[in-house]
């Protein structure tokens, strides 16, 4: 029969289940199945039931006959192997409904350093009076006594990332253009903190060839495309303020008044974003155990440090170079360094290198098949308190969005 | 920290597309080749599927498309899937449409049409788009692209991007011997192709993008070149 029947107690009442379960079943099986389904009542299942508790056979024809169809039982378990095959497909299901995704984004919130995780977790603080030190001992405390603020920081953090910074779905203009979709997976990293893998689709649905082509037969195309990607990634340090913004950096976000100019504004946030990078975004130059985990030990698998790139360019295939003085500089969005102060990479995926590991989209399903690991096997109860907050980025950042991101519809169409 | 988030019921991933529609490809490959007739009748007895235990009769997506009606007679199974959803009799309102009578759930669902995006589905594919899938993996960071694969490719996009009830027709009119041509979908696929509205070729051809392309293999392969000249 080919039958998986996810439970019998309820199904002979002949209701739906609670949870939602469903019956997979041949279609000429059909009739007898659900005749025999809903010939149980509660007493037969709890007969059956008391015998097999009992070493006992069951004497019920009817549950033997089902049993013996029985061929496996399935429930929903999230970021189980199958959970995960799911996600793949669903970002399968987005490419064919909005075209190649521009933006792969990779975002590591620093739950040791920022400030909101101690207000989730309820501790009162002054910046002013507290030396950097002590904080961030007490922080440290915090966090590993208090997962479900960080949990907390990591949620509202993601959800102003998509939807308050990159304004995706909404049909307006966000730091990165007018996205149209985004699908960020979570993974944690060796001491359990989250970071957030994502990739980004732009409206219009461009294709490679499309795109590649315009690049490599219109001038004027590549030149405006280079400055919109130079706008949004950057892979640069400016030497004379590293030294001097290094131990500038703040974990607090600067603030911008209300009736600042858009080139101060643009000037202020590039300083700012500077000192974010010089912390944060830096490989060391003496690598460490990630970088050859994959079995090459002679090379940095991030490919750390880079070639430089003097003036940007577009090569023989249409892929963009963009300006590098930093060999060691991952790249980085300035607005999103910012606001989250902490690690994360950018790439453009069309005309870039990445295309070629994103294409297929296998590249995503190593990610979200790298591990299989299940919660709910070590599930344990916790009592928490939801102490709900958000950045205020919408309201510092969106009206300046035009000075840093063109739409990739002013690129032309 | 996993486990605060998620008894705290946050997403372990973040998308603004929550509505999906999932379609298993080996069981549309089924249904078309029943349509085609190139495969019996019956055969579909043999097909399994979930089924909520109240229903009186198997019904499934393919059903509901099968039997969606006059009025939904021009939806292809792709835009079917994105934008009509199921909606219980009882709380129909006039701009929704019945099901064809000989539907088993006629008496009881009507089809909403999607009015808003928020509203509308993303297709989601389980399965290869290609038999001989497995074949193609073990192509190391290369794609091979035979007629074989591109065939099953074509019936793929034949099932998703054209009604059902035209295949017939169509089939015998661009390639009679569909039932022993081993290429009759990659033949009528590229007949077809040219005439479907614009927004249904741009799905199409983003299908290829779950697929390894020529040029992607070529630049691929120069920066395999690269990484062992400078290694």
């Amino acid at each position: 029969m080919g039958t998986v029947l996810s439970d019998v107690n309820c199904s002979g009442c002949g209701r739906d289940h609670s949870m939602g379960y469903g019956i997979v079943v041949k279609r000429r099986h059909w009739r007898q199945f659900q005749r025999e389904l809903n010939s149980l009542t509660l007493d037969r299942i709890r007969r059956a039931i008391t015998a097999l508790a009992n070493n006992q056979r069951i004497a019920d024809a009817t549950i033997i006959t089902l049993l013996q169809h029985l061929r496996s039982v399935g429930a929903y378990e999230p970021l189980s192997f199958a959970y995960k095959l799911a996600m793949r497909a669903q970002i399968k299901g987005i490419s064919i409904r909005f075209g190649m995704a521009a933006w792969w984004l990779t975002v590591n919130p620093s739950d040791l350093r920022n400030p909101l995780v101690l207000q989730l977790a309820g501790i009162i603080f002054s910046a002013e009076s507290m030396p950097a030190a002590a904080a961030a001992i007490r922080r440290m405390i915090s966090v590993t006594s208090n997962p479900v603020a960080v949990a907390e920081f990591f949620h509202y953090l993601c959800n102003s990332l998509f939807l308050d910074l990159l304004r995706s779905g909404s049909d307006t203009l966000g730091i990165l253009g007018k996205v149209a979709a985004h699908y960020g997976v979570v993974e944690t990293n060796g001491r359990g903190m989250f970071h957030i893998h994502s990739l980004i689709w732009l409206s219009g649905n461009f294709t490679f060839d499309e795109l590649r082509r315009r690049v490599l037969e219109d001038p004027d195309f590549a030149a405006r495309l280079t400055a919109f990607l130079e706008s949004v990634i950057t892979n640069a340090i400016d030497r004379a303020l590293t030294d001097d913004n290094e131990s500038r950096f703040s974990e607090h976000m600067p603030q911008f008044s209300d009736d600042i100019c858009d080139d101060d504004f643009k000037e202020q946030l590039l300083v700012d974003s500077q000192s974010v990078a010089v912390k944060c975004q830096m490989h060391s130059s003496k690598h460490n155990a990630t970088c050859f985990k994959y079995g090459n030990k002679s090379k940095c698998r991030f490919g750390m440090p880079r070639e430089l790139v003097p003036t940007p360019y577009i090569d023989d295939f249409g892929v963009v170079h963009l300006q590098r003085t930093n060999g060691w500089i991952t790249s980085y969005n300035p607005a999103i360094a910012s606001c989250i102060r902490s690690n994360q990479d950018i790439s453009w995926i069309p005309t870039s290198s990445k295309a070629l590991a994103l294409v297929q989209l296998r590249y995503q399903g190593r990610y979200l098949s790298s591990s299989d690991v299940s919660e709910s096997r070590s599930c344990f109860r916790v009592h928490v308190k939801f102490k709900r907050q958000r950045f205020g980025i919408r309201n510092r950042f969106l009206p300046r969005c035009k000075v840093f991101a063109p739409s990739i519809q002013c690129l032309g169409s | 920290m996993q486990i605060a988030s998620t008894l705290l019921q946050f997403p372990s991933r973040y998308t603004n597309c929550e509505k999906f529609s999932h379609v298993g490809i080996y069981r549309l490959r089924r249904h078309i080749r029943m349509y085609l007739q190139t495969l019996p009748a019956d055969d579909l007895a043999e097909d399994s599927c979930v089924l909520p235990v109240r229903t009186q009769k198997p019904v499934d997506r393919f059903d509901n498309y099968r039997w969606r009606g006059e009025n939904l007679k021009d939806y292809t199974f792709f835009e079917y899937c994105m934008v009509v959803q199921r909606c219980s009799r009882r709380e129909a309102s006039s701009t929704d449409y019945p099901y064809d009578e000989r539907h088993p759930n006629f008496e009881t669902y009507v089809q909403r049409v999607a009015k808003t995006s928020a509203q509308i589905h993303t297709v989601c594919l389980h399965g290869q788009l290609s038999e001989f899938q497995e074949e193609e993996e073990t192509v190391k960071r290369g794609h091979a692209m035979t007629a074989a694969i591109r065939n099953d490719l074509a019936e793929v996009l034949v099932a998703f991007f054209v009604p059902w009830e035209k295949l017939l027709a169509l089939f015998e009119a661009h390639c009679p011997q569909y039932k022993t041509r081993k290429d009759a979908n990659s033949e009528v696929w590229s007949v077809i192709e040219p005439s479907l509205p614009h927004y249904l070729r741009t799905y199409a051809r983003n299908f290829s993008l779950l697929q390894k392309s020529k040029e992607e293999v070529a630049v691929d392969a120069i920066g395999l070149f690269e990484q062992w000249w400078t290694s």
